[in-house]
């Protein structure tokens, strides 16, 4: 109803238009980087307020989503790094650095299997949230939000490679979590329990 | 094509954002290797996992308020008191984008609609045929107002751009104390005029906007390639 509100009140093309449809996943978003909901409507609140003299800038955009995205994650950072914290954690070479895949990395239980034990939401959301900050970050983004890394190399400001060995990296690091708690020894068939409820 | 690239191929293969030929590759190659099928499947199952772990929805009345909030901090200090031509009373305003005023005032429960002004004193909002316009009301409530039922009439040969074809909306939404603008893109379907009749209801209470739309040009009907005005 409040869509239909601000698209009719304010019109399609107004920043109500452009933006509204919009809020609801930033809040979501801004939930997740952020794990409370004062914090929340506080980013997406202080977002919006910068984000209005940009209307145009913002119609004009073939792919508003990735870009709005990208602004609440830049706002997330600055207000961690005023408040004396930082978010985001100095990769080390081996962490980060381009082409460390390899595929004895995945040996043993996959991260999806141990996750398939768990069958708990909380317990996933939970490894994630251990995870070091610009790894829960790029699980948030890509797997639990859904963009792409094609998307995340905007979001992120970050080559897709760096993106690849980062995400490969923090499924290892969920992998190792979801094993350290997870309730049941693996049976040896994870690979193929489904995840989904 | 090595395992080792498909695993670091793999996350933009099921995004789909792999180039066609590289995808062909990757695809070619899972066909024949079981190991590599199982570690797509167990990233997409983990992928599903996790987008479905959920996260709350706004309180009911952020998106709006936040939004409201977003144009306040940067809405350009405004002279006391109204427009000028609204204090003076609803006269003539022959431009498109005339603000209309209705205060909520309170009312006793069961006090019917107020009176409509006499047809030659309504505000009038002049619009190109074939053209949308906006048409701005405003609504002054004295207090937050929950529930409150809006209903827009339109008259014959004009239609709510938004809502192509339809001539009378009603929605149930909040007003705020204060200040809540209502922009209407409207649109002319042919030369006329007539009367558009905003009505709020809350509780016992309706009360009614009334404004005149004139279309000037011709009286043919212009959907669906509008004719600019004459």
């Amino acid at each position: 109803m409040q869509r239909f509100w601000n698209r009719l009140v304010h019109g399609p093309d107004s920043f109500e238009g452009i933006v509204g449809p919009h809020v609801d996943h930033l809040y979501r978003l801004a939930w997740r980087l952020s794990g409370s909901s004062a914090d929340a409507e506080d980013l997406v609140q202080d977002l919006l307020v910068k984000l209005y003299p940009r209307s145009a800038e913002i119609r004009g955009l073939d792919a508003p989503r990735p870009w709005l995205a990208r602004a609440l994650y830049r706002l997330y950072i600055d207000r961690w790094r005023r408040a004396g914290r930082s978010p985001l954690v100095e990769a080390a070479p081996d962490e980060d650095g381009e082409d460390v895949i390899d595929s004895s990395a995945d040996a043993g239980p996959g991260p999806e299997a141990l996750a398939g034990q768990a069958q708990e939401q909380d317990r996933l959301a939970a490894a994630v949230d251990d995870l070091n900050p610009d790894q829960r970050a790029l699980v948030i983004l890509h797997d639990v939000e859904g963009y792409t890394l094609t998307e995340l190399e905007t979001v992120l400001e970050t080559p897709v490679g760096t993106l690849k060995s980062r995400l490969h990296r923090a499924r290892t690091n969920l992998r190792q979590r979801l094993l350290r708690e997870a309730p049941v020894e693996p049976s040896g068939d994870e690979g193929r329990v489904s995840l989904q409820r | 094509m090595h395992c080792s690239d498909v695993q670091r191929d793999i996350d933009e293969f099921l995004d789909g954002t792999l180039e066609e030929t590289r995808q062909a590759e990757v695809r070619k190659h899972l066909e024949s290797c079981d190991s590599c099928r199982q570690t797509l499947e167990g990233t997409r199952q983990l992928r599903s996992a996790l987008r479905e772990i959920p996260a709350p929805a706004p309180r009911r009345g952020f998106l709006r308020k936040a939004l409201r909030q977003a144009r306040r901090a940067h809405r350009q200090p405004r002279g006391a008191g109204a427009p000028g031509w609204f204090a003076a009373g609803f006269g003539s305003a022959a431009a498109a984008g005339l603000v209309a005023w209705l205060v909520l005032a309170p009312v006793g429960p069961g006090q019917g609609p107020g009176p409509t002004p006499a047809t030659d004193r309504l505000p009038t909002v002049e619009l190109a045929p074939g053209r949308t316009e906006s048409v701005r009301l405003a609504f002054d409530a004295p207090e937050r107002l929950e529930g409150a039922r809006l209903t827009m009439r339109l008259p014959e040969n004009f239609e709510l751009a938004s809502h192509p074809g339809r001539r009378e909306l009603t929605w149930t939404t909040e007003l705020e104390a204060g200040r809540n603008l209502l922009e209407l893109p409207v649109r002319a379907l042919a030369g006329g005029d007539g009367e558009l009749v905003a009505e709020i209801a809350h509780g016992d209470t309706v009360q009614r906007l009334s404004i005149r739309l004139r279309a000037a040009g011709p009286a043919a009907f212009l959907a669906p390639n509008p004719v600019p005005a004459a």
